[in-house]
């Protein structure tokens, strides 16, 4: 499934896409069974994206997917500029969500390779 | 909920309590130090966050707020770090709950969590005794801080501490270190000839006055200064104390060794006026205050910059230094002796000044470049005339430091009985006020009538006719006698300093 072809006939841009679908789907799935609750998918706000918000026990966590060949790139594929602007869409939906005033928050990532399990890092970026 | 232990802020040598309280709140994670943290605090954050990990801990996903009360009290330094990790600890429940009341801690983390060194730990320990809590400190702090006679935890590293808390593995508690044994101190045997310098150095010892000693190079005149540590009593325990908290504060304090050994400081004529008084980002103590209870030695005094001799006019009075700051005053004691020594003229004045070409005018610039206050604030001025070849083959002197340090003793006991009301910390004449003055210098009649005719013509200021009578009564106390004869006022007249121009106290004014 992450195979590139151009076969289909469509556009790199298009494969692309389509490859970054299916990876969050992945992640959701794997933080399903890792018994977190999916609060938002592709959440889109004008401050900025947010690929997944999970919620397990009295713990948000806002998740950036990405797809990668090896874990290497996928961890030195978000900058610090991305997290900025999902920290603050994060700040965002949290002032909407009052039920969740409590919570604790965190910023996770999970980088989804070829043939492997997704790997899920807690807590990887913090605000400075 | 607050976890909160004890530190300490530094402020000249007080250690100033320092609460370190630490709240984690929900929300988005964050790690903010408060309280007028100056650099080196603020990035105790990233200290202790790359030791916890490794620790295999990680700080927890919540807002942290470190609070370092009291706020408006600026903090500087990198001790922080230890007691700023411990609250840390017990507000994520590693160290249990109520383990850190009763403890104060200082300390700089490394980023493999080893605890590593500081200066100061005396101070704190002294401070943390009289909060009667105990004391957490680097361990190779641990003998310097055990001196205060409180309860000292030395550890190695943060592990450790968990460890110890978690009641795994006791840290047993610091012992003092060692006084130091008698450092071979040169000895005055060592300087054939030279016995009127010898005498004033005596003096000068035992009364606690400032001596510039003047002469050409080769002289022995820094000789004769190195001696002056081996012939001065050994300090008190008080004094060794006081002396000992600044050594802490500027860390020169090896193993926690102390010394009874009079500090003898000797910065070279290049010293800027901040390392003679103090000063620097971290208002550091200065020469004057290293020497403090002991010898200020200058070697080629006019070699030093008229600004920086002047700055030390103040602290030679008061007994203190004070740098001032935009946002507060720090203090270091600073009671020392001053030593100066000083070629006669620029070219050295060689054998008996007969190879300068330019007398007096040369000498007269030379010693013109020390300012006429700072002069007058010395009480002995002696000449050291070049030795002469037949004094080195002459056989060593039979008396050597310890005879001289023992009449020395004796002159310091009586002044100590004399001015044992005195508010002063020192109980020497030197330091007697103008009561004091009037009380116990005052000489029989014929010295008193030398005094009058000698002020007269030597243009004697007040301050100087004071000291005159201080170095007299010292002069009659190394002798023993309760009286100040005409003999000790003459001996005493005749260390003044007196301008070049100004004639030599004659002969005749001695005689009548």
């Amino acid at each position: 499934m992450f195979e590139r072809s151009n076969s289909s006939g469509k556009s790199t841009r298009q494969i692309r896409e389509k490859l970054g679908r299916n990876a969050e789907l992945l992640a959701a799935i794997w933080l399903r069974l890792k018994g977190y609750k999916i609060l938002e998918k592709r959440l889109r706000l004008k401050s900025g994206e947010i690929d997944l918000i999970a919620k397990r026990g009295k713990m948000i966590a806002f998740v950036e997917v990405k797809a990668r060949q090896t874990v290497e790139l996928g961890l030195s594929s978000v900058p610090d500029r991305s997290w900025n602007r999902i920290a603050r869409s994060a700040q965002i939906w949290m002032s909407h969500k009052n039920q969740y005033s409590d919570h604790d928050w965190r910023y996770d990532l999970i980088i989804v390779c070829p043939r492997k399990l997704p790997i899920h890092r807690r807590d990887h970026w913090r605000p400075k | 909920m607050v976890s909160r232990i004890t530190t300490f802020a530094f402020e000249g040598v007080t250690a100033n309590p320092v609460d370190v309280q630490v709240q984690l709140s929900s929300g988005q994670s964050n790690f903010a130090i408060v309280g007028l943290a100056d650099k080196a605090v603020a990035e105790s954050r990233e200290r202790v966050g790359a030791a916890f990990s490794s620790l295999g801990l990680s700080l927890p996903p919540k807002r942290i707020v470190v609070n370092l009360a009291p706020a408006d009290l600026p903090k500087e330094g990198s001790h922080y770090d230890l007691a700023i990790a411990l609250a840390l600890l017990q507000a994520i429940e590693v160290i249990p709950n109520g383990a850190l009341e009763d403890l104060a801690a200082i300390g700089e983390l490394s980023l493999d969590g080893k605890i590593a060194v500081i200066p100061g730990a005396l101070p704190a320990s002294m401070a943390a005794v009289g909060l009667g809590k105990t004391l957490i400190c680097p361990e190779s702090c641990g003998p310097e801080a055990a001196w205060s006679g409180g309860q000292v935890l030395g550890a190695k590293s943060l592990m450790a501490l968990i460890s110890h808390f978690k009641g795994n593995q006791q840290i047993p508690s610091s012992k003092a270190g060692e006084l130091k044994a008698d450092v071979n101190v040169p000895d005055l045997k060592d300087v054939k000839g030279q016995e009127g310098a010898k005498r004033a150095l005596e003096i000068a010892a035992a009364g606690g006055h400032n001596l510039i000693m003047m002469g050409p190079p080769g002289s022995g005149k820094s000789m004769l200064a190195q001696r002056l540590a081996g012939i001065l009593p050994s300090l008190s325990a008080h004094e060794l104390l006081e002396v000992s908290q600044i050594q802490s504060i500027a860390g020169t304090l090896e193993k926690g060794q102390l010394s009874r050994i009079r500090p003898f400081r000797s910065p070279h004529h290049s010293a800027s006026m901040a390392a003679l008084v103090g000063g620097g980002i971290k208002a550091r103590p200065g020469e004057v205050s290293l020497a403090h209870h002991g010898v200020l030695f200058l070697d080629e005094l006019p070699e030093f910059s008229s600004q920086v001799l002047d700055s030390l006019r103040q602290p030679l009075e008061s007994g203190e230094a004070v740098i001032s700051r935009a946002n507060r005053h720090v203090k270091y004691p600073s009671r020392f002796q001053l030593i100066a020594a000083a070629n006669p003229c620029k070219c050295g004045g060689g054998p008996s000044e007969s190879m300068c070409r330019r007398k007096p005018a040369c000498k007269a610039d030379y010693i013109g470049r020390v300012s006429g206050p700072f002069l007058d604030r010395m009480d002995i001025f002696i000449d050291v005339p070049a030795v002469t070849a037949m004094d080195l083959t002459l056989p060593a002197p039979t008396e050597g430091s310890k005879e001289v340090a023992g009449r020395v003793l004796r002159a310091r006991l009586l002044q100590e009985k004399r001015y044992e009301n005195s508010s002063h910390s020192r109980k020497l004449n030197v330091d007697a006020d103008t009561s004091a003055i009037d009380q116990f210098c005052t000489p029989e009649q014929s010295g008193v009538d030398l005094l009058m005719q000698a002020a007269e013509k030597l243009g004697l200021s007040a301050r100087g006719y004071h000291r005159v009578l201080k170095v007299s009564r010292t002069i009659a106390d190394l002798d023993g006698t309760e009286q100040i004869a005409r003999v000790h006022v003459a001996e005493a007249l005749n260390y003044r300093f007196r301008p070049i121009t100004a004639s030599k106290v004659s002969n005749d004014i001695l005689k009548a």
